[in-house]
């Protein structure tokens, strides 16, 4: 397993190593000037480029970046002065991570709840009524749900704040909306897989072995229906906490999914930079633990991997 | 019986804390943006401006009746040129710490930073004499109009005549303590180092893209005329989020830009307060066209004036420029420069399609050219969606109304300022703020001959002339009269499509009195009272 673990480091840093070279370049491939500005004087736009090193040619540019990185210095931004990119991301990316774990717990919980349901009770009214929900939860896009939620529990009924960030009553609104897809998504994946396992043989077994309905859903359906789940939370944990735009803006939540269009935007390369190494270290470890656990709760596949290893 | 006697005295006891708690004052505004930066000479967001103009002071200031008064200064004398300002500072005045005296040597050091080339700042004007050779490394420092006379006297020498309005401006004229901005170096003016304040608040917190908060400076020269205890500030608020926040209860304040959100908020029994035009929007035009083809036509005046009339501002307005005020001149409503010559109108404000045709042929028979031969115009934009919508619409006027094709030709916020800086351009839809006193620094600079820019593509004498005279004039009524022939020379010869005033409105609770526009349209809640 540790060797197995080793292997799988090892190409975690050479994938950043591409993602980080192939970001630079593509990046620099983006017309247009990050000090552009009607507002700025030509002179000093021309000092601008020259004391931030953009005056050199592209490779200097990158050895220098790529130096730097190593040193774990992913710079400065362009465009926030006096904030250095790993400040940036030290104080947004929590923000953004809390939001989204608070939002996937629930929504798993809940999409797995449904999934399970719907499988128990397929085709009959549950199984339709629940699949409704998780059809309009995949229709209804943020930028509608959000105001209108807003709205209704912050205006009209003056429930909860209309914005903002920092108690748990500001972040009910924007977790549902954040999770409302994933709701959708989890109970139609669940209910899929679990429909799959209970065709298999060793269901049959289970119940042949005087095993209540209740055991067999817990111990064999669930668990055995969770391994294409937990396959897919990997990225889905990835992408959920590094946030969202869309939500991030609706509510005035200061996390990170601002400056994902943000520093495209404005051309702010090294804010760009840090947060696709970021994002892309952190989708690569998430994907790591996945395999872990993928193995602990598949036996057949911790023991390919054994074999794998000798 | 005791738990009884003890909770009533318990309850006794909140009850009596209560009333001894006085109720916090505080004005709560939300903005569009983070403001980015408080450093006087990098800040130039509408967040920022509002921050710098409660917790900067000035050598002048602005009081709700719009006069100039001293505000770090404690009087000034003028040369009759207007060109050369002697201030003098007023002695014991300190920072929020009560304890960093405030002198000429801090506001000395904030040109020489604000100039620094080894340090560039975004907000670096060249208005002193001999700024802009010390910035380009051919003159020392000592050379630039700037002198210390004593530790409480400074003397400014200008390239032009100034006036009053000018020494508000905070990244010129507000005292930097020099020890303090190089210990914070890189990090000075974010929110790990925030500037030390000498105006009536101070920044108490700074949270990123979340909230500003600031509090009374207790070392303020003038504490009586501060009213509210703290202005609560959320960042990166969208229009519909502040109407929202508004029918919530959770804004005293908002400044709107869509008349829509504007009616949902005075239908709800909100108070429409004063209003003032920060923008000019249109199609930008540059003279020497993007192309040897295009230029041929756009150098010629009768060509551009077909263009101007041939466009319905109103139609514009009421559809694809929601939040804007047909225009019918350059200078905008609330600009000193506007009401020094009201009753000016330049053009109609819907189309005039027969005069429009006129000019065109016109322009045909000086040019020895048919109208065949006049190439697709581009008109460039940003991609954003209401952009290209507002483009259309104007393409489809200049169809109908000229027989005139163009291109919509969308691009990246980068890609079109960088365009635009280099000329590649034929029509560019963009904006252009207004300024005090007038357009001529901040707008109408590029479109001399000697710019040393690309940017609009004129060569025009007259127009250079009309610049210089307003420019040059010695006092502020002469200023805006020299102005008003430049205008109308810029409107009458359309040197570029002006199409609407981008209005903001100032909205409040029903009562809440005591905050002004200063020029510019900065707001100041100073002494807002709820």
């Amino acid at each position: 397993m540790g060797k197995y673990v080793l292997n799988k480091v090892l190409i975690a840093i050479a994938t950043i190593f591409v993602l980080a070279t192939a970001t630079f370049f593509l990046m620099k491939l983006i017309p247009g000037d990050p000090f552009a500005s009607l507002k700025t004087k030509a002179a000093v736009q021309e000092k601008q480029r020259e004391y931030y090193g953009l005056d050199q040619p592209v490779t200097v540019q990158y050895f220098r970046y790529m130096g730097n990185l190593l040193r774990g210095d992913l710079g400065w931004s362009l465009k926030k002065a006096g904030r250095s990119v790993v400040d940036i991301i030290r104080e947004a990316f929590p923000v953004s991570a809390v939001l989204g774990l608070t939002s996937l717990f629930f929504s798993v919980l809940i999409g797995l709840l449904f999934g399970i349901l719907c499988a128990q009770f397929r085709n009959r009214w549950p199984d339709y009524l629940l699949m409704l929900v998780a059809v309009l939860g995949i229709a209804l896009p943020s930028m509608v749900l959000g105001p209108l939620m807003r709205y209704f529990f912050g205006v009209q009924l003056k429930w909860l704040p209309v914005v903002g960030w920092g108690t748990v009553d500001k972040m009910i609104m924007p977790a549902i909306v954040l999770g409302l897809g994933t709701v959708a998504g989890e109970t139609r994946a669940m209910r899929a897989s679990m429909l799959g396992v209970m065709t298999q043989d060793y269901i049959t077994t289970a119940r042949a072995k005087g095993l209540n309905s209740a055991q067999v859903i817990l111990r064999h359906e669930v668990k055995n229906s969770l391994v294409p789940i937990v396959t897919g939370l990997g990225p889905g944990i990835a992408g959920i906490m590094m946030g969202s735009f869309v939500v991030e803006s609706m509510f005035l939540i200061p996390g990170l999914g601002r400056y994902f269009v943000d520093s495209i935007t404005n051309l702010d390369y090294p804010l760009i930079m840090g947060l696709t190494i970021f994002y892309g270290a952190f989708l690569v470890t998430m994907n790591l633990l996945v395999d872990v656990v993928y193995g602990l709760l598949d036996p057949r596949i911790r023991e390919s991997g054994k074999k794998g290893g000798k | 019986m005791k738990k009884l006697i003890s909770l009533v005295l318990c309850f006794a006891l909140c009850a009596a804390l209560v009333p001894a708690v006085a109720e916090e004052n505080v004005v709560r505004i939300a903005y569009g943006y983070d403001p980015n930066t408080l450093d006087y000479g990098m800040s130039n967001l509408d967040t920022a401006n509002f921050i710098l103009t409660h917790i900067a002071e000035t050598l002048l200031v602005q009081d709700a009746s719009g006069a100039y008064v001293p505000g770090v200064a404690e009087s000034y004398e003028k040369s009759d040129d207007a060109r050369v300002w002697t201030f003098k500072i007023k002695q014991g005045l300190t920072y929020q710490d009560g304890e960093t005296p405030i002198t000429a040597e801090d506001l000395y050091y904030a040109v020489q930073r604000l100039l620094n080339p080894e340090d560039p700042k975004d907000n670096a004007t060249f208005g002193l004499v001999n700024a802009e050779e010390y910035y380009n490394g051919q003159v020392p420092f000592e050379e630039v109009g700037i002198k210390l006379i004593d530790d409480y006297t400074i003397e400014y020498t200008f390239v032009n005549p100034t006036y009053e309005s000018n020494f508000t401006s905070a990244c010129l004229f507000a005292p930097l303590e020099q020890a303090y901005v190089e210990a914070g170096g890189e990090i000075y003016g974010s929110s790990s180092y925030l500037p030390l304040a000498n105006g009536p608040y101070m920044v108490e917190e700074w949270l990123d893209d979340a909230s500003v908060t600031l509090v009374k400076n207790p070392a303020y020269q003038n504490p009586d005329i501060v009213k509210a205890d703290s202005i609560q500030i959320t960042l990166n608020a969208t229009g519909d989020v502040i109407v929202d926040m508004m029918l919530a209860g959770e804004l005293d304040i908002a400044d709107v830009l869509n008349p829509l959100q504007l009616q949902t908020l005075t239908d709800a029994g909100f108070v429409l307060g004063p209003s003032h035009s920060s923008t000019y929007q249109g199609m930008n035009l540059r003279g020497g066209g993007k192309s040897e083809e295009s230029g041929r036509f756009l150098s010629n005046a009768n060509f551009r004036k077909a263009i101007n009339v041939a466009l319905d501002r109103e139609a514009l307005a009421a559809s694809v420029m929601s939040g804007y005020t047909p225009a019918y001149r350059l200078s905008a409503p609330g600009e000193p420069a506007y009401t020094a010559n009201p009753d000016y109108r330049a053009w109609d404000t819907t189309a005039n399609v027969e005069l429009a045709n006129q000019y065109l042929n016109a322009a045909l028979e000086e040019l020895g050219a048919t109208k065949e031969e006049i190439p697709a115009i581009e008109l460039m934009c940003y991609e954003s969606q209401g952009a290209i919508d507002a483009l259309a619409a104007v393409q489809d006027q200049l169809r109908v109304n000229l027989g005139l094709e163009t291109v919509i030709a969308p691009c990246t916020i980068q890609v079109m300022i960088s365009n635009a800086m280099s000329g590649n351009y034929d029509l560019w839809w963009g904006g252009n703020e207004a300024s005090v006193p007038d357009a001529c620094e901040s707008y109408l600079d590029g479109f001399r001959s000697n710019s040393g820019s690309p940017l609009r593509g004129y060569a025009d004498a007259e127009f250079d002339a009309l610049y210089n005279a307003a420019v040059t004039s010695a006092t502020l009524d002469e200023r805006l009269a020299n102005f008003a022939k430049l205008e109308e020379y810029f409107c009458e010869n359309a040197m570029s499509i002006i199409l609407g005033w981008d209005m903001h409105y100032i909205v409040t609770a029903e009562g809440t009195t005591g905050y002004y526009l200063m020029d510019g349209g900065r707001l100041n809640v100073t002494g807002l009272n709820k």
